[in-house]
């Protein structure tokens, strides 16, 4: 693996991305919104609340970070709340059931979560369907299969080491939030250095101009899906350590949690972009958002209310985008023609 | 003059200090806001908005300082209701009353929370293992008893029931269990044929339960083992043709929304289990609040707290049938705002 040696200012810069209006506005929303709560609810900026605020939506961070990656190649993949709770049980089954170490269950439960995003990668690219589809098809296997294995009870009584990778702390911070951290530092170097991440813009950008440009689409697509469910996984392992427990139930709205943050960060739900950096805004805002309600003690329906506009919004706004890059395209295009037949016609071009 | 004076001074500034006091002494000092919480799953049914009700009712009296909120997800999401908790505790509640919608997943949030000197306390679904204070609402197999004995009652030992509901949950294992109990106390010869998962979902509910009985035409009986599933079940007997006449597939609900008793009013249901969800949540403040102010006598489990009973409260159901004056109660609907 090939990634040049990067200066701590850049390694800044690859996680935050380049900031866009739709990056700075996120930030100036949230910022007002932190400074009236603080007016009024001196709670809201207490380290518990901001930790109860940073735990409260780190699993659904872990995943948007793997949301990212699929959303960049113009995908989706619905799967994610099933491969959640999946994780959790196997884990818990591989620990209590099976009497295996916490380690190699860890690992064999993240293959089986690999395994299930090579299936979606693979699924949607031979079969040509649209990846909505397929992951919404493996999200209903996998729920019937989370039913299945578990008769539906909840699996509890880990041994302690497992439940403090959900609830212990790293440097004082939450082991949880300490991994999102990691994860969110080695993958947006990777994304902004590294050419096999490089070529997922590419592929969201325009799969039939990447196709011709040699990008291997099946393999890239294998290896994004893989790398969605793998970080879905590992939400879903810190979650069943948190709570205490492994359920069917749990990782519930993930996938449009995780969706709704990658759009409200800037990507095109259509591809070819989207940064970490912006993913991180997006969770951020929903967290805020989501604590801000509770804490103002306003009815929480009004929080999904808000939510739901503000994909709209994103969605909205990522058309406008798109229509606008359409537009430039072709009026360059049209220069172009333009100054190829001045050449010829020595000029004047009818 | 300078005498006099000096005596006005004194005089006014006597008579000012005094009155300041006076005023000081007769006006009370304003009583700190306390906050108390009710974490519920499915936020927004009928029957959590009649415990909120019972809950801020029971606030209201003892005064203006009393604040009660109403948290959790609309979905049967208990992590959801875990983050729920956790919030409560940070915006430094004086008492929470929370439903598990999982028994497990609230245990350390729950645990968590008596950490934080937070009082906690488990109603309608309880998280035996967290370090709740106490659990208050029917016993679950009492409950599914009763339904049990009133379904056996009915068909004796002819009856064929089939069971809708979602399997795993503690609560709804005990329901199933004490209904077995019942119908065989009454009708020992009575038989549980089919048992399906309706996953909490009223659509969902509909096609299991046309598919169970298309699949045991046997079952003349529906039991369905918790809030959600009656519609579903009384349309998957219309679905099958069994909704009247002789083959008529009696159903059995359990819950007190208002499509419920309207479905009991048209005969459509036959009968349903209902708990005193408003009493549920009185009693669920009163002991948060008497945990929350310690008195002369400490509470045996928890002596940080203020005394609260040690054992669980059972607040009862009953089986309710067309006729039967709480089906008019149950039509209104709570007041929560």
């Amino acid at each position: 693996m090939k990634i040049k040696k990067i200066s701590k200012k850049q390694l800044i810069k690859s996680i935050t991305g380049k900031l866009n209006v739709q990056h700075l506005a996120l930030i100036g929303f949230m910022i007002a919104i932190i400074a009236i709560m603080q007016i009024i609810f001196p709670l809201f900026l207490t380290p518990y609340n901001i930790e109860i605020l940073a735990m409260n939506f780190v699993f659904d961070a872990i995943v948007a970070l793997g949301m990212t990656f699929v959303i960049i190649t113009g995908g989706i993949d619905l799967s994610v709340t099933s491969v959640f709770a999946f994780a959790g049980i196997i884990a818990a089954k591989l620990m209590l059931n099976a009497g295996l170490p916490i380690i190699p269950s860890i690992l064999l439960t993240l293959v089986l979560c690999i395994v299930i995003g090579v299936i979606n990668g693979m699924l949607s690219d031979i079969l040509k369907v649209h990846p909505m589809i397929i992951t919404m098809g493996v999200m209903f296997t996998l729920k019937g299969i989370n039913l299945a294995i578990t008769d539906g009870s909840a699996i509890s009584g880990f041994d302690e080491t497992f439940t403090m990778l959900g609830q212990g702390k790293i440097l004082g911070l939450n082991i949880p939030m300490f991994c999102f951290l990691i994860l969110v530092i080695i993958f947006s170097i990777l994304l902004n250095n590294h050419k096999f991440f490089r070529q997922i813009y590419f592929i969201g950008g325009s799969e039939k101009a990447a196709r011709l440009s040699g990008v291997n689409i099946r393999f890239v697509k294998i290896v994004i899906y893989a790398l969605c469910a793998f970080f879905a996984g590992i939400a879903g392992i810190l979650g069943a350590a948190k709570y205490g427990a492994a359920h069917w139930g749990q990782g519930n709205m993930t996938d449009m949690k995780a969706i709704t943050a990658v759009a409200i960060g800037g990507a095109s739900l259509y591809g070819g972009t989207g940064t970490i950096g912006g993913t991180v805004l997006g969770i951020t805002f929903l967290a805020i958002i989501n604590n801000a309600f509770v804490m103002s003690g306003i009815d929480t329906f009004w929080y999904d209310i808000v939510n739901g506009g503000m994909l709209l919004i994103a969605v909205l706004f990522s058309i406008f985008v798109n229509e606008q890059n359409e537009k430039r395209l072709v009026k360059k295009r049209y220069e172009i023609i333009l100054k190829k037949n001045n050449k010829i016609s020595g000029g004047e071009f009818l | 003059m300078k005498k006099l004076t000096s005596l006005l001074l004194v005089t006014t500034l006597i008579l000012l200090f005094t009155g300041y006091a006076a005023i000081g002494n007769a006006a009370p000092k304003p009583k700190a806001k306390e906050l108390y919480g009710m974490v519920v799953f499915l936020k927004g049914s009928e029957f959590f908005n009649w415990c909120y009700a019972g809950f801020r009712d029971a606030a209201a009296t003892v005064g203006p300082n009393i604040v009660t909120e109403l948290q959790g997800p609309a979905e049967w999401d208990a992590a959801g209701e875990a983050r729920a908790v956790e919030q409560l505790v940070a915006k430094k509640a004086k008492g929470i009353a929370v439903t598990a919608g999982n028994a497990d997943t609230l245990v350390a949030s729950i645990n968590t929370a008596i950490k934080m000197k937070v009082p906690t306390l488990c109603f309608d679904s309880d998280s035996p293992k967290s370090k709740r204070l106490l659990f208050i609402g029917p016993d679950n197999f009492n409950a599914g008893f009763a339904a049990g004995k009133a379904i056996g009652e009915k068909l004796g030992n002819k009856a064929r029931v089939g069971i809708t509901g979602i399997p795993g949950l503690d609560a709804i294992k005990g329901r199933v269990k004490g209904f077995e109990a019942g119908l065989a106390s009454v009708a020992p010869e009575a038989k549980v044929v089919a048992t399906v998962n309706d996953e909490g979902d009223l659509n969902k509910a509909e096609s299991v339960n046309t598919a169970m009985l298309q699949a045991h035409p046997e079952i003349n009986a529906i039991f369905c083992a918790h809030g959600v599933p009656a519609t579903g079940a009384v349309k998957a007997t219309v679905n099958v043709g069994r909704n009247s006449g002789d083959s008529k597939v009696l159903v059995c609900g359990y819950a007190n929304d208002v499509s419920v008793m309207e479905m009991i009013e048209r005969g459509e249901l036959a009968c349903s289990v209902v708990q005193d969800p408003y009493l549920t949540g009185v009693v669920s403040f009163w002991n948060l609040y008497a945990a929350a102010h310690p008195g002369q006598f400490k509470n045996m489990n928890y002596p940080e707290f203020g005394d609260t009973p040690s054992a669980n409260i059972d607040t009862g159901v009953k089986v309710i049938f067309k006729g039967d004056p709480l089906v008019k109660v149950f039509k209104s609907s709570p007041k929560i705002r």
